[in-house]
């Protein structure tokens, strides 16, 4: 009696389960502007449908998210292990795939960590019985509820892979990366996939400078987004970027922090670079360096010293901070290196922000004379003036203690 | 994050707070949070209220929250919900600022019996959206010089701020103020720990 009961438990729940992931499909085909979906708390069966559905969102409430889960992946494990055992005729394989599809979604929403799942999508698109901008928009409903999900960014790069770079809209997969990465701090997902889209599509270089400022003056303790803008100062100027624009006042902040370092540069701030790069790169030998490289350091060193001020502005209003200090030091890096390998003929190296000098390039350093430079002569100065950590950090980073303790 | 959620102002009197007028800006909450949210974030914001002495300014933490509350002398208060990292000076720096125009615009006799209809003050939401900057106080920083950081009351959790004897869990489950709804989120979330949870 209690076996018959149960089976016939089993069987409601099992009819419901079907009821509800069919509900859901039906809203996934009514609605393709879906923008996010998630579990509502809600503890007990009201009697009425669980799957809420108003102006784009989605929300499953969370007494049946179990069982639909359960039911969904029992559905889809059982359907994954006939296929291996017994090779289906393809025809009966298409239609399953199709019916597939709902268990999917549903499964993945509910528990976006599921590579076997993720996996059976990549070999429906591969077959296509699923569309890329579908799966787009699905794998973006996913970092709706889950920002932080790297099987959903994972899968948008693989996408991605079958349209051509030109075809895809960057704009929007940036704007999706900056929604992820405000939703969930220190989300290394979001941030790395944001530097493959920046790999992929410099032309993105000028608003993404932009828009990172907005980002890190908003959320003050991410370090991921400082440390994304300081990858992306240095592929701006690996790809030798600038602005060609001459009617603002030019490299202000640059000039500004000369001035705080007690340099003068001060003829008054014309368009004309010379006196600034006299005072930066001092007897450089210009006939191996072209002029959009020059351009693009003053721009660069520019941006860096903006973000310098930025970080002492910040801190001013918000009390001291890691990230604050961290990102200063990290600016100040830049523009002191980039002047060292242009005086030493490293300008073409690779990445930027390097580790400490090492192998080869270290014997160029040793070489260098930092106390005829009058820059670094006084930022060493001024730095050296902010505490005995601080120092510590200069002499490793900046190489300038390598002579006051005969190398390092 | 730097951001502002709400801001309301209230009247205590003798034995409850009456809420005057509020907005609140809950962007940031997933769609089908916000209306429970709003509701926690009133009533948070009206129980600190009636536990704040007149002429005090506290500002009470809780989970990522921070509820800036100063009750004036003359029983007018005003609450700030912001996260941790708005500077606490400048939150108290804006409600003085807004208790002053509320005050400025509507009259003293109206406050105690007035409603959110009755009560003709309509720039809250912009002033909500103004300061989601910080910087934009500089100004009125720099005009209230008076305000003295050192006297502004810390307390770590809503709980602390409670009468003896008093629970926050008692207190949602006998609110009226509060849906069945969000009480039933309130205790999902209070299990799973999850980051939705306000109060």
């Amino acid at each position: 009696m209690d076996d018959v009961m149960n089976v016939d438990f089993n069987n409601e729940k099992k009819v419901l389960c079907e009821k509800i992931i069919r509900d859901i499909n039906a809203v996934f085909l009514k609605d393709a502007d879906l923008s996010s979906f998630e579990i509502i708390p809600k503890e007990t069966n009201c009697n009425k449908s669980p799957v809420v559905h108003v102006d784009h969102n989605l929300g499953l409430e969370s007494w049946c998210a179990q069982h639909v889960y359960d039911h969904a992946h029992r559905t889809l494990i059982s359907h994954r292990r006939q296929t291996m055992q017994q090779q289906l005729r393809t025809l009966q394989q298409q239609q399953q795939s199709d019916a597939l599809a709902k268990y999917l979604n549903v499964a993945l929403l509910i528990n976006p960590d599921v590579t076997t799942f993720w996996h059976i999508r990549r070999q429906l698109v591969q077959k296509n019985r699923l569309s890329i901008n579908k799966e787009l928009q699905f794998s973006a409903l996913v970092l709706s509820i889950k920002p932080k999900s790297n099987e959903a960014f994972a899968y948008r790069r693989w996408l991605y892979s079958f349209q051509s770079a030109d075809a895809i809209d960057w704009p929007h997969e940036i704007s999706i990366c900056e929604r992820a990465a405000d939703r969930c701090s220190s989300n290394y997902h979001a941030w790395s996939h944001r530097q493959w889209v920046l790999q992929n599509a410099p032309c993105l270089l000028l608003s993404e400078l932009m828009r990172t400022e907005k980002f890190i003056r908003k959320h003050i303790s991410d370090y991921s987004s400082y440390h994304y803008r300081q990858v992306l100062l240095g592929r701006a100027y690996e790809l030798c970027f600038y602005m060609p624009d001459e009617s603002q006042p030019q490299w202000a902040s640059l000039r500004e922090l000369l001035a705080q370092y007690q340099l003068n540069c001060s003829e008054p701030a014309g368009p004309d670079a010379e006196p600034l790069l006299q005072l930066l790169l001092p007897n450089l030998n210009r006939s191996s360096i072209s002029a959009q490289r020059l351009r693009s350091f003053l721009y660069c060193c520019n941006v860096a010293a903006s973000d310098m001020r930025l970080c002492a502005e910040q801190r001013a209003l918000y009390g001291a901070r890691d990230c604050f200090e961290l990102h200063r030091r990290a600016s100040l890096k830049f523009i002191v290196e980039q002047c060292v390998r242009l005086l030493t003929g490293l300008a073409s190296g690779p990445g930027l922000y390097l580790a400490p000098a090492s192998g080869t390039q270290s014997n160029e350093l040793r070489k260098f004379d930092y106390d005829s430079h009058p820059f670094l002569v006084a930022v060493r100065r001024l730095e050296f003036q902010l505490g005995d950590k601080h120092r510590r950090w200069c002499n490793m980073h900046l190489n300038f203690g390598h002579h006051e303790q005969g190398g390092n | 994050m730097v951001r502002l959620f709400a801001l309301s102002v209230f009247f205590k009197g003798a034995s409850e707070a009456r809420l005057l007028k509020t907005t609140s800006d809950l962007q940031s909450f997933s769609f089908f949070q916000r209306g429970t949210v709003n509701e926690f974030m009133t009533f948070a914001s009206k129980t600190i209220v009636e536990r704040t002495q007149p002429a005090l300014r506290q500002s009470v933490k809780q989970d990522a929250y921070m509820c800036h509350v100063y009750v004036r002398a003359d029983n007018l208060a005003g609450v700030l919900i912001a996260d941790h990292e708005y500077p606490h000076r400048v939150a108290h720096t804006l409600i003085t600022k807004i208790l002053d125009d509320f005050a400025a615009k509507v009259s003293a006799e109206q406050w105690p019996n007035g409603t959110e209809a009755t009560i003709a003050f309509d720039s809250l939401p912009a002033f909500l959206a103004k300061y989601q900057d910080p910087k934009e106080a500089d100004p009125i920083t720099k005009m209230q010089t008076d305000l003295d950081e050192t006297k502004i009351i810390l307390k770590n959790t809503i709980e602390s701020v409670l009468e003896r004897g008093e629970k926050l869990e008692d207190m949602v489950t006998k609110s009226e103020q509060l849906s069945m709804q969000s009480k039933a989120f309130y205790k999902t979330a209070k299990k799973t720990n999850s980051c939705c949870s306000f109060a």
